[in-house]
């Protein structure tokens, strides 16, 4: 703790903004779901899941990019209207009062992706659908949907090839808009998207090789769809044990899935990631760096109304 | 004809083989054709069903429809069989409209009449019942539709009344769920396929028979597009199976999606279920069992759909591009475990909530198919082969009759130079033999003869008025032919026919390849009927077995050969006298219906005959006769 306080005080000559032990100064998260209709239900559940998670490990909203490709809470067939379930115990409502969907339905196009990745936006676009990142920017970026060997279906109408995604985040590492990304992706044949990945400090991971599918985890026979994703699901248990202070680090969560629970083989690459990911915790990406700011003046909260 | 008349082919050495013994090779395709045919239905030809649409998510959601709240099954169907008794050849209309308001559906009456075509002045109305049930949080744009055939007590069709009880059931549970994304329309028809066929006529404005026959009347409340259809025929309240009948007009099928979802939720529910009253799997058979089991529903399936006749009133559907199949229960007799209708109601509600979660119309699985079995299917890849061997024999039988005329030709050429290919031909003869009997057949088109026939034998029945007048133009047409064509044309002499009988084989072979592509079973059959006689066929000189051949397959000889089989295997007690009236009895009611099917429904079955069989049919008696010369006339110059 010591060190760590020293730091501290020398820093803030500087900046009022404070690190420890990280080397980046912010996260951000891209979270895409790209397929639309009803029977793709588990898709909207996957991305609203995984939405909560990070958030409640400390990513805000204003740094969250959520794209969900069709309204599942307000399909006419939702037998419960307003609601998206992970699980068919249907305990949690993933779709609460606190969602807030950047991109919605039909904006969610490889276009307005690839727009968002590299920054290349007309200056009128709200501050909400900007990934508005530095070379500080830890960036979980997770994507589900249909995909298929060396593609991702947006939208049943057009593909991001994993060609143009390695391309976009080159541009992206160019134009310094990162300091690592994780990249976790949900679909069938998954890790042909990571495969032409050419940019240093991305560690990837997917939820099947080439040549498999990946599956869903079980139905709601309420709701009459699939509800989740195995890797989603199992991707969760496991982010639902981790708390703000975990030590748990990337190793472990990579180790996620195993076969005989996924099914499909979960494909990780490491060779783009320069630190070792037994020893990066992983609030690196699902968590947040919290900006403190220090002050020596007083504050007098005794006025503070009570709620 | 540049490759006909071409003088270097049919001189190459494959080619002259096939050209020498063209009849064996025939043969030999035949044979082979329905070698291939029997072999469909064995497993290795015949895959597994599966579904093609993601959208249906078969059977994911728990069946939910009970008999706790509201009106039980048991309450729907005594009051129902109450007023059921009451009106013993009516169906009763004031209560389907107020029943079906209780349940708070939008009701809606439809009237139509038919005006007979058979018979001036003679009419026929009848009533449907209908109610909508809305989509609570969608705009009317699609729809399903659930129907019932209404048959009154005194009907001689089975009754159809627990169905229309479980009908009850459904709606009363259909209208308290929030979760439809569709209109649903609860349909109740009258006169069975009339009311129906009249019922989608009006729906979409349109009018599929012959204008002025039916009249469909207007609709007062309409839903969106439908998507698919169900018609429900539940015959007792006691259920021993379900069978899934397909078969539409014309031998048009529905998307084999709707029918695997249909048997995906009777094996949900533990409802039995069937295709052609015969059980799937292969569960306690034998490989030889079963291979037979799966011939014969294959081929009870090809009769079926060879007739063109819809097996139940889903087939009205498919012309208007909605899928639909019929669920017919059939009655459990004796004790035993049965099947309650609670369990088909529940199979009805998973494929509503199935159809209610489509995007698109069924358009992702086969629409030709043959179904050997409840569980796999034979594509249209691996059948149409069959009939392409029995067509292809038509051709290669063409080519051959003609490359032999042309060698011959040029072996005469050689000797007399200023023959001209027409005289050889003798075209203007061949052109008028051709079109006469196709004027033939359109003057007997079921829209002109008929009625002339009906009025001309006022004083009997239509059906006898029918066959009397068709029977009697082909047995004049039978009998004349030989005789004009030895008398008038006796100065046209030629060595032989090929032009009419190449014209003949093409125009068969064509017609029945054209008629496979739309109805395959009656394309299929009809080939088998009529491409043996055509090869044993020869331009000239034929043998008194061929004629005799001829003279059985003519359109109205194997209508009664058909009718003959069939009587016998479902009368096989009667004595002779009998049998034969039932037969001609039977022949008549065949083209009666027919002629009606073709006015009311539009059913092409008779006009193929009378417009493609009929002239060609013709065309070749004709050959049988034309005047020849000796054939040695050459080998002697």
């Amino acid at each position: 703790m010591k060190p760590c306080l020293l730091l501290t005080l020398t820093c803030l000559h500087f900046s009022n903004v404070f690190v420890c032990q990280a080397n980046h100064s912010n996260n951000w998260a891209v979270l895409v779901d790209t397929s639309r209709f009803w029977f793709n239900y588990r898709h909207v559940a996957n991305v609203l899941s995984i939405y909560r998670s990070v958030k409640r490990l400390g990513i805000p909203d204003s740094q969250i990019i959520l794209m969900v490709a069709d309204d599942m809470a307000c399909n006419p067939r939702n037998p419960s209207p307003a609601t998206v379930y992970n699980n068919a115990d249907q305990q949690l409502n993933v779709y609460g009062d606190d969602v807030e969907v950047d991109f919605r339905g039909y904006e969610v196009t490889v276009e307005n992706f690839v727009r968002l990745l590299t920054g290349r936006l007309p200056p009128d676009t709200p501050r909400s659908k900007q990934l508005l990142t530095d070379e500080g920017s830890n960036i979980l970026i997770y994507l589900t949907g249909h995909g298929g060997d060396g593609f991702l279906k947006f939208q049943d109408s057009e593909e991001v090839t994993s060609q143009e995604l390695a391309d976009a985040l080159e541009q992206m590492w160019q134009k310094r808009r990162y300091h690592e990304i994780f990249f976790m992706i949900d679909t069938c044949q998954a890790s042909s998207m990571y495969e032409k990945f050419y940019s240093p400090n991305i560690l990837a991971m997917a939820s099947s090789l080439v040549g498999e599918d990946s599956l869903s985890h079980h139905v709601d026979p309420a709701i009459g769809v699939y509800i989740i994703d195995r890797y989603t699901f199992y991707a969760l248990k496991f982010l639902e044990n981790v708390k703000l202070k975990s030590r748990i680090s990337m190793k472990n969560f990579l180790g996620v899935c195993p076969k005989q629970d996924c099914i499909s083989t979960v494909g990780v690459r490491t060779d783009l990631f320069h630190r070792d990911p037994a020893k990066v915790p992983i609030t690196d990406f699902f968590g947040s760096v919290r900006p403190v700011e220090l002050t020596f003046n007083f504050l007098d909260i005794s006025n503070t109304p009570l709620q | 004809m540049g490759l006909l008349t071409d003088p270097s082919v049919g001189h190459g050495a494959l080619t002259s083989i096939f050209v020498r013994h063209h009849n064996r090779f025939c043969i030999l395709m035949y044979i082979a054709s329905v070698v291939l045919f029997c072999m469909l239905a064995h497993d290795s030809f015949s895959s597994q069903t599966y579904f093609s649409e993601n959208a249906l998510l078969p059977g994911l959601v728990k069946g939910q429809l009970n008999d706790n709240t509201g009106s039980s099954f048991k309450d729907h169907y005594r009051e129902l069989k109450a007023e059921a008794q009451y009106f013993e050849t009516e169906t009763p209309h004031s209560y389907l409209i107020s029943k079906f308001k209780n349940l708070r559906l939008e009701t809606y009456s439809h009237n139509f009449t038919l005006n007979y075509p058979l018979k001036k002045n003679t009419k026929y109305t009848g009533r449907n019942v209908y109610g909508i049930l809305r989509a609570p949080r969608s705009a009317s744009i699609e729809s399903i539709v659930l129907s019932i055939p209404y048959r009154a007590p005194s009907s001689v069709f089975p009754n159809t009344l627990p169905g229309l009880a479980v009908m009850f059931q459904i709606a009363q549970f259909f209208r308290q769920q929030m979760y439809w994304a569709k209109d649903i329309i609860f349909l109740v028809t009258e006169h069975e396929q009339l009311g129906m066929q009249a019922w989608l006529e009006a729906y979409h404005g349109t009018c599929c028979g012959s204008p002025g026959v039916l009249d469909s009347g207007k609709l007062s409340g309409r839903a969106g597009a439908i998507q698919a259809a169900i018609n429900l025929e539940i015959h007792s309240e006691k259920i021993d199976h379900i069978d899934i009948k397909l078969s539409g007009l014309n031998g048009q099928l529905p998307n084999l999606d709707l029918v695997n979802l249909a048997h995906r939720l009777c094996n949900k529910e533990s409802v039995r279920h069937t295709f052609n009253n015969v059980d799937g799997g292969a569960i306690g058979r034998n490989k030889v069992n079963t291979y037979y089991t799966n011939l014969s529903t294959m081929l009870s399936m090809v009769m079926t759909q060879a007739t063109g006749v819809p097996d139940g009133n889903h087939g009205l559907f498919h012309r208007f591009g909605i899928e639909a199949i019929t669920l017919e229960g059939y009655e459990k007799k004796g004790r035993g475990i049965y099947v309650s209708v609670l369990q088909v109601g529940r199979v009805i509600e998973g494929m509503f909530r199935s159809l209610n979660n489509l995007l698109e119309r069924f358009h992702q699985s086969f629409f030709f198919y043959l179904l050997p079995s409840t569980d796999r299917y034979v594509s249209i890849g691996l059948y149409m082969p069959c009939l392409v061997l029995l067509v292809g024999a038509l051709f290669l039988k063409a080519f051959s009759t003609w490359i032999q005329h042309s060698s011959e030709h040029k072996l005469g050429d050689s000797l007399s130079k200023q023959a001209t290919i027409s005289e050889h031909l003798n075209v203007g003869v061949v052109s008028l033999i051709t079109l006469g009997t196709h004027v033939l057949g359109l003057i007997l088109l079921p829209n002109f003869a008929p009625a002339y026939f009906t009025y001309f034998w006022d004083h009997i029945s239509t059906h006898r008025a029918l066959l009397m007048g068709y029977g009697l133009l082909s047995f004049i047409i039978v009998c004349i032919m030989p005789i004009l064509m030895k008398k008038c044309l006796n100065s046209f002499k030629v060595s032989n026919w090929v032009l009419l009988h190449v014209i003949c084989l093409l125009e068969l072979g064509i017609g029945l390849l054209c008629v496979s592509m739309h109805n395959f079973s009656l394309g299929y059959l009809t080939a088998l009927v009529y491409v043996l006689p055509a090869i044993f066929t020869s331009s000239s000189q034929n043998k008194i077995g061929v004629k005799f051949l001829w003279l059985l397959v003519h359109p109205m000889c194997s209508l009664i050969w058909i009718t003959a089989i069939i009587t016998y295997m479902a009368y096989p007690e009667l004595q002779i006298v009998d049998y034969l009236t039932k037969v001609i009895e039977a022949s008549g009611q065949w083209m009666a219906l027919s002629t009606v099917d073709n006015l009311v429904y539009g059913n092409w079955a008779f006009s193929i005959s009378v417009l493609l069989l009929l002239p060609v049919w013709t065309s070749f008696w004709c050959l049988m006769f034309l005047p020849t010369n000796l054939p040695q006339k050459y080998k002697t110059e």
